[in-house]
């Protein structure tokens, strides 16, 4: 499998989907009710959703 | 017996005493029908849902028995060849986001372009946020 840039720099994204999403997901950071292990295991789960590897 | 409350009233409830997460999530999930043509994220977000195991999502009605023909999608004429390559993307999103291939994603910015395939991702995103929020908090039973 190949896998390559898909959005070329410069692209516009809908602002007001783009900008909810983030204050969404910040929120949602700032919960610190969760558990160690929950909280790593969303870690792990959001960067394989992002292709981050660290 | 699977609950059949509307996704969105599990979420309010759920969230009540949270209300700063519960309207950015409800912003995000208003903007995604107008960032992305609301048919087109309907039937990607019931087929979502059938993959995920949940109740369909309640936001976007849908026409007459086009909820149904979903399962046949790759042959059924009630859908066009952009519904299939959403739909195809879809699912590899929601079996496994990591291993998207390049194939399919392609496909969908030759039909929506980059700008409407990033919309489309984002929107897709926050379908899936709700439905598997929801699905864990039926698992949990913590819906009051």
């Amino acid at each position: 499998m190949t896998r390559s840039v898909r959005l070329p720099r410069g692209t516009r994204i809908d602002a007001d989907l783009i900008g909810a999403l983030v204050h969404w997901q910040a929120a949602a950071v700032r919960q610190d009710e969760v558990d160690p292990m929950t909280t790593e295991l969303v870690r792990l789960r959001c960067a394989r959703h992002h292709d981050c590897h660290t | 017996m699977a609950d059949t409350t509307a996704t969105s009233e599990v979420l309010r409830r759920v969230l009540a005493d949270r209300p700063d997460v519960h309207r950015h999530l409800g912003d995000a999930w208003a903007a995604a029908p107008v960032a992305v043509e609301p048919r087109l994220l309907a039937i990607c977000a019931a087929r979502m849902a059938t993959l995920l195991g949940g109740p369909d999502d309640d936001a976007f009605p849908l026409d007459g028995d086009i909820k149904e023909r979903l399962a046949d999608w790759p042959t059924s004429d009630v859908f066009d060849e952009t519904d299939r390559a959403c739909l195809a993307f879809t699912e590899q999103f929601v079996i496994d986001v990591a291993s998207l291939d390049d194939a399919t994603a392609d496909a969908v910015v030759t039909r929506l372009g980059s700008e409407g395939f990033g919309n489309f991702v984002n929107a897709l995103l926050v379908a899936e946020q709700r439905q598997r929020l929801r699905l864990i908090w039926d698992r949990l039973e913590v819906t009051p």
